[in-house]
């Protein structure tokens, strides 16, 4: 936490961005076999402000894109998942074409569920050059009644995950921070409400922050 | 038109509950002492020198049960309960290379039988007996030859393909019961 709060203070000068918005998403599981398994999500990003750190807002709300992404993965080990997908971004009335692979360990330790995922990915541009990006993040499900998170009860969820792009010439370092609350209505069916704050540029000294209200809905079909 | 779709799936999000409904094997969920059956919150008491006391209800499809945890001596114990308070065994978590050699080979013979791979993840020793050996047997570390024990045992196991086994053991060796861990859904920490 030390090191955000140490981030966040020194890459915040008069030039500055920021910027907050909802960032809701549906999440779609459909298992085949005990093996398989296909993902299927939804996820909007609407900016409710954006603005310069000591500055007034200077503009309101933006709906900014929409993500249609499927993630086909097999199970490969006991709790590890190797999965290949494909987003499908509209922004601007433009699209953006994204290839995805993934690999995610989760492992059950005394009173949470912890997971680390692997992620590559490549973002074709119709009037750009192509971004490469590689991202590991890791997460953990923390139960707020009893050792696992059960039905009809609460979970907290943390996880962090550093981006790494290039485009072209230039490299980038994003990193993500997220805190939610869950809920388990069902064994196949959450709700999680919380906080995601990302920052990046900040390399190169024009770091932006944005900070993001998320609200996921999952179920498995 | 995207923007009313967004805004749609953000209604549906935030306005919608539980369409489908699953029901679960095991729940194992905190409880206020005060909702603790007397006879076993007498037994827990009566204990010295223990730490770190929670109590659980959990539900599972053998029924209602009450279990304490606590730290005694850093090592970790866990005392079940029927729901009248009536005690029904003590599991004390160990490192299964503590354990004697002896009985370390009688299980790998039988999981040797089960499994082409395994290794153990988490050992407890489950004892049974009656009120007296069995506080005996926590505040003393000390086990009366009248006291039952039992191995239960977290293994991961190969026979077709990797799985997770919890596999109770009687102490001659032989598997008293064995049943797979499912996992629990994880694509909120997958997606």
């Amino acid at each position: 936490m030390a090191f955000f709060l140490f981030l966040f203070t020194h890459t915040v000068s008069s030039q500055t961005s920021y910027a907050w918005g909802l960032l809701p998403a549906i999440n779609l599981n459909k298992g085949f076999d005990n093996k398989w398994n296909l993902n299927f999500t939804i996820e909007s990003r609407q900016f409710v402000q954006k603005g310069i750190f000591n500055q007034t807002a200077n503009s309101g709300y933006t709906y900014e894109l929409t993500d249609f992404s499927t993630v086909l993965s097999k199970k490969i080990g006991l709790q590890s998942f190797l999965g290949g997908g494909y987003t499908l971004r509209i922004r601007d009335q433009k699209t953006q074409h994204r290839s995805i692979q993934q690999f995610t360990v989760v492992s059950k330790l005394n009173h949470l569920r912890l997971s680390h995922r692997f992620t590559s990915d490549q973002t074709f541009f119709k009037d750009d050059k192509p971004e490469f990006r590689v991202r590991y993040r890791i997460g953990s499900e923390i139960p707020l009644n009893g050792q696992s998170a059960d039905v009809d009860e609460f979970y907290l969820k943390l996880s962090n995950e550093l981006l790494n792009s290039w485009q072209d010439q230039d490299y980038d370092l994003e990193n993500r921070l997220a805190a939610v609350l869950g809920y388990k209505f069902s064994d196949t069916n959450k709700l999680e409400v919380g906080l995601d704050y990302r920052i990046d540029g900040f390399i190169d000294g024009f770091a932006a922050h944005v900070f993001w209200v998320r609200v996921n809905w999952y179920v498995k079909i | 038109m995207l923007r009313i779709y967004t805004l749609l799936c953000g209604l549906l999000i935030l306005g919608t509950y539980p369409l489908i409904g699953q029901t679960k094997f095991e729940k194992e969920s905190r409880v206020k002492e005060s909702e603790v059956p007397d006879a076993a919150k007498a037994f827990v008491s009566s204990l010295t020198e223990i730490k770190n006391l929670k109590w659980y209800k959990e539900i599972s499809t053998s029924g209602h049960s009450i279990e304490a945890k606590f730290k005694k001596d850093k090592a970790k114990y866990s005392v079940e309960f029927d729901t009248l308070g009536n005690l029904e065994d003590v599991e004390k978590t160990v490192d299964w290379e503590a354990i004697s050699k002896v009985q370390q080979d009688k299980v790998a013979r039988r999981l040797d039988s089960v499994f082409s791979k395994f290794s153990i993840q988490k050992a407890q020793l489950q004892y049974k007996g009656s009120l007296e050996d069995l506080k005996n047997l926590i505040q003393t570390d000390q086990r009366s030859p009248k006291i039952e024990l039992a191995f239960e045992l977290i293994v991961k196991g190969t026979k077709k393909e990797k799985r997770q086994y919890e596999i109770l053991f009687l102490e001659s060796g032989h598997i008293h019961s064995i049943n797979e861990i499912i996992f629990k859904i994880a694509d909120h920490l997958m997606f």
